[in-house]
């Protein structure tokens, strides 16, 4: 079974797109083709950043933006209109913040799945993976001039 | 000018608080929540000249804390900006019909939010 529809990924993805330029007036490029496996960035601390929205049946999608520490830190420098020089707690809830209102916005264009989102959390370290029973998953290469590459990822489970 | 500023993000009360003062506002009160936005009211003798208050907050929700604003007669007409995620729309007419003065819907503009902090001070002045 499909579980992770076109039109999920593309929401999400516009979403993202809209949050970034909105509120931070920063341009989301795609790069490279979308693939099905997690990979990593080499020689980098990475952050992941996941919510979930929940929609009925048990059926949720996770949406997971992971990139390099220095690059979460430029967004959310941008984010929060002042400089960060390190890895603190700022960047750790600005991340939260960014994937919340991406959730947010993307549950407003699937209205018609009335999906409830999760707390956001975030993990640090390079050898975070992922999974869900049954699940269908992508990895959106994503890369936003200002700041460096991202993915974007999203599995989905019922 | 002295504002309430509800919010349990911090990332968002430091967005917010940006905003606020690039307008030349710096007397601001933060809550983290809507039971500490009732006391901050309270300890400040409801002098506020107006609130931002976000309506997804734990303990007591954003629209819960406009109801207790708008039956407490000391603070029963205090201006009041919803800020609100896309996907609260329901949530946004419970509040317009609860008696919130103006709304800012996540994602905004720094310039969006100052259009509907104006719109506020202006009906104010």
């Amino acid at each position: 079974m499909a579980l992770l529809k076109a039109d999920y990924i593309n929401h999400i993805l516009d979403s993202t797109g809209e949050t970034l330029d909105t509120m931070m007036d920063l341009k989301l490029l795609r790069y490279g083709s979308l693939g099905v496996k997690s990979t990593t960035f080499d020689g980098n601390q990475e952050i992941t950043s996941i919510i979930g929205l929940m929609g009925k049946n048990d059926f949720m999608i996770r949406l997971i933006m992971k990139s390099p520490v220095t690059v979460a830190i430029r967004i959310c420098s941008e984010f929060l209109g002042e400089t960060l020089e390190e890895l603190n707690m700022d960047v750790i809830d600005a991340m939260k913040e960014i994937v919340n209102i991406i959730a947010g916005a993307a549950a407003a264009k699937m209205s018609e799945n009335n999906f409830l989102l999760t707390l956001p959390v975030v993990l640090l370290g390079s050898k975070v993976s992922y999974s869900g029973a049954k699940s269908s998953s992508v990895f959106i290469p994503l890369f936003v001039p200002e700041c460096g590459r991202l993915k974007l990822g999203l599995t989905a489970n019922e | 000018m002295k504002v309430l500023l509800t919010d349990d993000s911090t990332t968002m009360r430091k967005i917010q608080k940006r905003v606020l003062t690039s307008m030349g506002i710096t007397d601001i009160v933060e809550a983290g929540d809507g039971t500490e936005a009732i006391k901050k009211l309270e300890e400040n003798n409801y002098d506020f000249d107006f609130m931002l208050c976000d309506i997804n907050m734990p303990e007591m929700s954003g629209l819960e804390t406009l109801r207790k604003i708008r039956s407490t007669p000391e603070c029963a007409q205090l201006p009041v900006i919803m800020c609100t995620s896309v996907a609260e729309k329901e949530q946004v007419m419970e509040a317009i019909k609860a008696g919130a003065t103006n709304y800012v819907v996540k994602p905004f503009k720094p310039d969006d939010l100052q259009k509907k902090i104006e719109s506020v001070i202006k009906i104010e002045k």
